[in-house]
């Protein structure tokens, strides 16, 4: 497997005066789990649609794997190895699951046959297992198996780097336990993740790495116990410095917090 | 399975007895005489026409989500193209339509590619402006176009076909019903090929959401523009060929009523059926034919009652059954149905011809002119399609005939789906 590498060099985007994203630069080396946090408008649907290639940036670049993907179409970004969710559930509704995950796979193999794509899709499925829902409309599905089937998408696309925007948002905590453990097990697969969350305790826990945003700029880039003690994120994030910031951001096992969730439901 | 085999041979045989339709009086000799005329091949040709029509606009609505109003503008552009390559250049029909099909491709790769940044109701817009400024310019055109006279254009085959056995003279109808006939088969059936391969899959998932196609690795913009070249020439092929069975082309042709007419066709078909919405288009012209007869006042007082108060009838027996606590099994619904129905055509037929006349002079007290004997059918049949089509996108968003389609090729799945989905969740809570 070739080596993944992601760099964003001064990336920025300006919205008329506003400035959404400021002299951004970071760099993915590997197979990461990285989180991506920051307050409401800090820029990180902004940084996600310039790496996937829906926003043309004001100024910097992208290379990914040493491939210049700034400036170029969003299919090409996603053929070259980055895929996206969005951060509302964007299945084709008045598709079957299957249609779903055949439009990635046969899209990124101009030349398979639809067979060997068929069969592919039948491996995500049965990862997601989702053998029996195969031929429903993904319009009959629930929200939380709609994010799924998004996931699945992902799989069939296949790409170096996978960002996440939202996953676990309303999402019922059986489902979120399944998403975590395609997150983790997709990523010791040798994929890189992205994730963009308001869900401190998991994106704390899951993440090796976090990039802070705030108005548009990276304001820490480290590993959470790092990004914790951080005096700017402190104060950016929380609004002001607090002796208990600890307990505002607290650690907690994911599969813990299931399980008491789901008694209570 | 069994489903799927129904549908197949009801398919096969129709087109069977379509192909064999003009031989008709040679196979079986003791048919009614006037059963089968010039005018029922020509209604029936210009019925193929209108279904390869509805089937393209429904490959372009229903596959690729692009609302467009133009179509009936491209296949004129196709007869207009090939009508006067004919006056001016004395060009073969078979000449002219193929640069009118590549002209209508020509304009819809530039419409394609205008039209790309557009959504849903600007789209429609545009696409209107499109058509209207096409129809005006030809309109204004006299000198080249023929103006609102239209253009004259040879016979399909000027000098009649010789097969050697036998001869068709120009104006005979039973070559171009062929012509038109395998046209229909080979166009939708590409256009069903197409569906069934990436190409309809990438449109679907266009439909559905752009920017989640695109992300996911679908050359949007390539698709897009690649529907409206298809689907365009496709449109310019069949207008060229019906212009020259018709003979003239005219701006009225292609005025928003005939467009709004395929869409009707491919709404009340299915338009995320590619061959239903074809049906849809046969069924629709046909009818609008059968409907041009005047009728009398007493038959339509007499089906408009019969409608009315079987559906009355029908409603009454449900309460009456539900107060009483019986619960209606589907075998029980049927007969009130059949039962409602019977009942309200005899009551209708004995009282229809007196209503009639009953409301003929109450009108004639307001209004000092006795209601006319018939009804006058040319304009009430548009109406009368109108309110279906209205009804049936309130109702039934998939068209009239897709889902008997999809009910029919379903049967059997049903219980199988159910016994899986069963099966996975007596699994899921045998892991639990």
């Amino acid at each position: 497997m070739s080596q993944i590498h992601l760099q964003v060099n001064n990336l920025s985007k300006d919205f008329g005066g506003l400035r959404a994203v400021n002299n951004v630069s970071f760099e993915v080396n590997g197979p990461e789990l990285i989180g991506m946090i920051g307050p409401n408008g800090a820029g990180k649907t902004t940084l996600t649609n310039l790496l996937d290639g829906a926003l043309i940036p004001s100024g910097g670049t992208i290379y990914l794997n040493g491939k210049r993907i700034d400036g170029i179409k969003p299919y090409q970004v996603a053929r070259a190895g980055l895929g996206r969710t969005f951060q509302v559930t964007r299945s084709f509704r008045r598709m079957t699951v299957m249609e779903n995950l055949l439009v990635p796979g046969m899209a990124l193999h101009t030349t398979a046959s639809r067979k060997a794509q068929e069969k592919k899709a039948w491996e995500v499925l049965e990862f997601l297992t989702f053998e029996h829902l195969a031929n429903e409309y993904a319009r009959s599905l629930s929200g939380g198996q709609q994010k799924l089937l998004e996931l699945g998408r992902l799989l069939m696309l296949d790409p170096d780097i996978i960002i996440l925007d939202e996953p676990f948002a309303g999402v019922h905590p059986k489902l979120m336990e399944k998403i975590y453990e395609y997150i983790t097990t997709v990523n010791a697969r040798g994929k890189a993740f992205i994730l963009i969350s308001h869900d401190m305790d998991t994106i704390f826990t899951l993440s090796k790495r976090l990039l802070v945003l705030n108005f548009g700029s990276l304001i820490a880039d480290g590993t959470p116990d790092e990004v914790r003690q951080d005096p700017t994120v402190i104060e950016a994030y929380l609004g002001e410095e607090d002796e208990e910031y600890g307990t505002a951001m607290p650690v907690v096992d994911v599969h813990q917090l299931v399980e008491e969730e789901g008694d209570a439901s | 399975m069994t489903g799927k085999i129904i549908l197949w041979i009801l398919g096969v045989a129709g087109l069977v007895v379509l192909a064999l339709l003009p031989l008709a009086y040679d196979i079986f000799p003791f048919l009614p005489p006037g059963l089968l005329n010039d005018y029922t091949l020509h209604v029936l040709i210009v019925g193929f026409y209108y279904a390869i029509l509805a089937s393209s606009w429904s490959l372009l609505m229903g596959y690729a989500g692009q609302f467009s109003f133009a179509h009936m503008a491209f296949a004129s552009m196709g007869a207009y193209a090939s009508g006067m390559l004919g006056m001016f250049l004395g060009t073969s029909p078979l000449t002219g339509i193929i640069a009118g099909t590549l002209l209508a491709g020509f304009f819809g790769l530039i419409i394609g590619l205008l039209v790309l940044r557009l959504r849903s109701t600007y789209l429609a817009l545009f696409t209107i402006a499109f058509a209207e400024i096409f129809r005006l310019g030809v309109n204004a055109e006299k000198d080249y176009t023929g103006g609102g006279n239209g253009l004259q254009m040879d016979a399909l085959f000027p000098n009649g076909v010789d097969l050697g056995f036998y001869q068709f003279d120009s104006v005979n109808k039973i070559p171009p019903y062929y012509v038109m006939f395998f046209l229909m088969i080979i166009l939708i059936g590409l256009m069903v090929w197409l569906a069934g391969t990436r190409f309809g899959l990438f449109l679907k998932s266009i439909r559905e959401d752009e920017e989640a196609a695109a992300a996911l690795g679908v050359n949007v913009v390539r698709y897009k523009v690649l529907v409206f070249v298809i689907t365009s020439m496709i449109a310019g092929l069949v207008g060229a060929v019906r212009g020259h069975y018709i003979t003239i082309i005219s701006p009225n042709d292609m005025v928003i009523l005939w467009m709004s007419l395929v869409i009707t066709m491919a709404v009340l078909g299915g338009i995320e059926n590619l061959i239903a919405a074809g049906i849809g288009g046969i069924v629709v012209f046909i009818m609008l034919e059968f409907l041009r007869a005047d009728f009398a006042t007493t038959t339509v007082m007499t089906v408009t009652l019969t409608i009315l108060l079987s559906i009355g009838l029908y409603q009454l027996v449900m309460v009456v059954a539900r107060r009483s606590g019986r619960v209606m099994k589907n075998i029980h619904k049927t007969l009130a149905v059949a039962g409602a129905f019977v009942v309200a055509l005899g009551v209708s037929a004995a009282i229809a011809s007196p209503l009639t006349t009953l409301i003929s002079y109450t009108y004639y007290d307001f209004s000092g002119s006795l209601l006319p004997e018939t009804i006058d059918m040319s304009d009430w049949r548009l109406v009368i399609f109108g309110l279906i089509l209205m009804l049936t996108l309130r109702f039934s968003q998939n068209g009239l005939l897709y889902p008997i389609i999809q009910r029919v090729s379903r049967t059997g799945k049903l219980s199988d789906t159910v016994a899986k989905r069963d099966a996975a969740r007596a699994m899921a809570e045998a892991e639990a």
